[in-house]
């Protein structure tokens, strides 16, 4: 429960914050787009702020490895008060509370749905038994791909994950669970706003629902059979535990199918906002909305509902997403500096960049970033180019049917790069959580890159690059 | 007495917590152990993290990681471990046991077999 008093403890800060701001200069609906719209309006944070967010980084990279007692012990502290460093130097050196509170609003909009699948997909079990076979493994990812874009790349990480793991039961290898990250909590979330956070950020300032599917399928389809195919030359040349003799029934059982319900629930919550029905209500100056409030109902409700026997099954525990809250409160916290120069820097050098270059930028930070405000900062630097406003909706729908190259590249890049990192986006730290809870030896972060992302990934996202961005915009 | 693992495990004989400390009341070798999100396989080294003795009744395992460990484990989780009973060959597969504990009040342990649904790799 200590979670919950976290979250408790935050919406109060975050609330107290908000009230010191005059109504008058808070904007209609608070979303995280915001950040940028403000981040023009104020002094520019000091370059040397940035080095919050690069320790933080630094000892999530290294704590596990080098120091790990320390680290286990006081991650939550260390992120929270590298949190505060940057809190307080924008609330008392530069008296900018508008960029807290909407990265507040940010971070609330971004645990409330994480937690809410999270807690609502524990609550399901589904048990297939039948012999694992690279072919059985492809086609489960491809699927889980598929439903990443009606349940969220972290829906369909915690519904399939543990199936997934128990199929592999005689032959789990880390370059399983790694594909599973590329695949299902990645890049199959491309097509569309409910896929992956940034898509539905973009989704909120005006783009079109099916604009995602109609621009990125053609990219989605090719990159997702490629990484397939690897991942199924990978598993036939591994051999082991193909010697198994157990007898397989063939049977798929679901339980816990009432938590559907919920899931619906959370996935029509998402659309609960001002910004797409005029007739919600906001509720600014709070940072958050009511579709948090049905979120966060939704975990009490479906924790308090669940069947003991399940959560017993999956061993549910809060713990995997008390780590992505205390974790993200900090590098949402302390990357608010960097978000803030990168965008100047991309304003500055707008006339500049072409499509290649908003594809590269947005892919690389958005690895290390969270990729949702990594998508608006670029989202809105493209517009500036082309003397359009992110904040006007006829704008965005201008922008994304002339110049769609530029939309589809930093689409693109913010949903696929987040699987270059373990912190690129929320379900993979989940899902190395879960699966070193089931005994599967994880790779550090810096071996999940050096053996994982960069060789597999970067070569196919050159060659994305080559074919769709290289020379254009 | 000395007992065996079935034994324990048919008979419901609880296990005991103490802090860090775990008492299992049967004597095996440990081979590796999942609690929380770690996974430990080096005992018995000055700087291994969890350490293991095989006394004349029981095992005794410290986790150094961990001042108590009811604080750890939550109501649906468990402390999974693959252990050899004593005396037996443990380099044969057919002699490691998936046991798991549940971590309750009154410093008691429940001893189960890991259940088959539960995703726990050797």
């Amino acid at each position: 429960m200590k979670i919950i008093k976290t979250l408790s403890l935050l919406l109060l800060l975050l609330t107290a914050a908000s009230l010191e701001i005059k109504a008058e200069t808070i904007p209609a609906e608070i979303t995280p787009a915001a950040v940028s719209e403000t981040a023009g309006e104020h002094e520019l944070p000091s370059a040397i702020m940035v080095l919050p967010f690069i320790i933080l980084l630094g000892m999530i990279a290294t704590g596990p490895l080098f120091y790990h007692h320390f680290w286990e012990k006081n991650y939550p502290k260390i992120a929270i008060v590298l949190g505060l460093i940057t809190a307080s130097y924008y609330l008392f050196s530069l008296g900018d509370t508008h960029v807290l509170l909407h990265t507040g609003a940010e971070y609330i909009s971004f645990i409330a749905l994480l937690a809410s699948l999270f807690v609502a997909s524990g609550s399901i079990l589904i048990k297939v038994d039948k012999k694992s076979t690279p072919m059985l493994n492809t086609g489960l990812l491809l699927f889980g791909s598929v439903i990443a874009n009606v349940i969220g790349t972290t829906g369909a990480s915690m519904l399939l994950i543990r199936p997934f793991i128990m199929i592999n039961r005689d032959r789990i290898k880390a370059y399983h669970v790694i594909f599973f990250i590329f695949m299902v909590s990645n890049i199959g979330g491309a097509l569309t706003p409910i896929g992956d956070p940034p898509l539905f950020l973009g989704f909120l300032r005006g783009v079109s629902f099916f604009w995602f599917v109609e621009h990125i399928w053609y990219i989605w389809l090719p990159t997702i059979l490629l990484v397939a195919v690897i991942f199924y030359f990978l598993d036939s040349k591994d051999k082991s535990g193909s010697d198994t003799e157990k007898e397989y029934t063939g049977k798929i059982e679901i339980k816990g199918l009432k938590n559907l319900f919920y899931l619906g629930a959370i996935l029509i919550a998402v659309f609960i906002d001002p910004a797409v029905m005029p007739w919600v209500p906001s509720l600014a100056p709070l940072p958050f909305g009511i579709r948090e409030i049905i979120q966060l109902s939704i975990v009490y409700l479906a924790y308090k509902t669940a069947d003991r026997e399940i959560l017993k099954d999956n061993e549910f525990d809060f713990e995997p997403i008390k780590e992505v809250a205390y974790l993200f409160v900090g590098i949402f916290a302390t990357m608010i500096p960097a978000l803030q120069l990168i965008a100047h820097e991309a304003k500055v050098f707008g006339e500049s960049l072409d499509a290649g270059i908003f594809y590269w930028s947005t892919g690389l930070l958005s690895g290390f970033l969270d990729n949702a405000p990594t998508f608006l900062n670029f989202f809105s630097a493209e517009m500036g180019k082309f003397s359009l406003d992110v904040n006007k909706v006829e704008d965005v729908r201008i922008f994304q049917d002339l110049h769609p190259l530029y939309l589809q590249a930093i689409s693109v890049a913010a949903v696929f790069f987040g699987a270059m990192t373990y912190i690129g986006n929320g379900p993979n730290f989940m899902v190395k959580s879960i699966c070193e809870r089931a005994g599967i030896k994880m790779p550090s972060f810096f071996a999940y890159m050096v053996k994982y992302s960069i060789p597999i990934l970067i070569p196919i996202f050159t060659v994305v690059w080559l074919v769709f961005y290289f020379g254009k915009g | 007495m000395i007992k065996k693992i079935d034994e324990v495990i048919n008979e419901n004989v609880n296990g005991l917590h103490y802090g860090r400390r775990l008492l299992l009341p049967f004597v095996a070798d440990i081979l590796k152990i999942v609690i929380d999100d770690d996974i430990l396989t080096d005992f018995n080294f000055e700087k291994s993290r969890a350490d293991y003795n095989k006394e004349e009744y029981f095992t005794e395992i410290n986790f150094m990681d961990y001042d108590n460990l009811q604080t750890v484990v939550s109501e649906f989780e468990q402390i999974k471990m693959i252990v050899v009973e004593e005396g037996e060959n443990i380099f044969d597969f057919s002699t490691h046991r998936k046991i798991g504990l549940q971590v309750l009040d009154d410093h008691k342990i429940i001893i189960k077999e890991v259940d088959e649904d539960i995703p726990f790799i050797e």
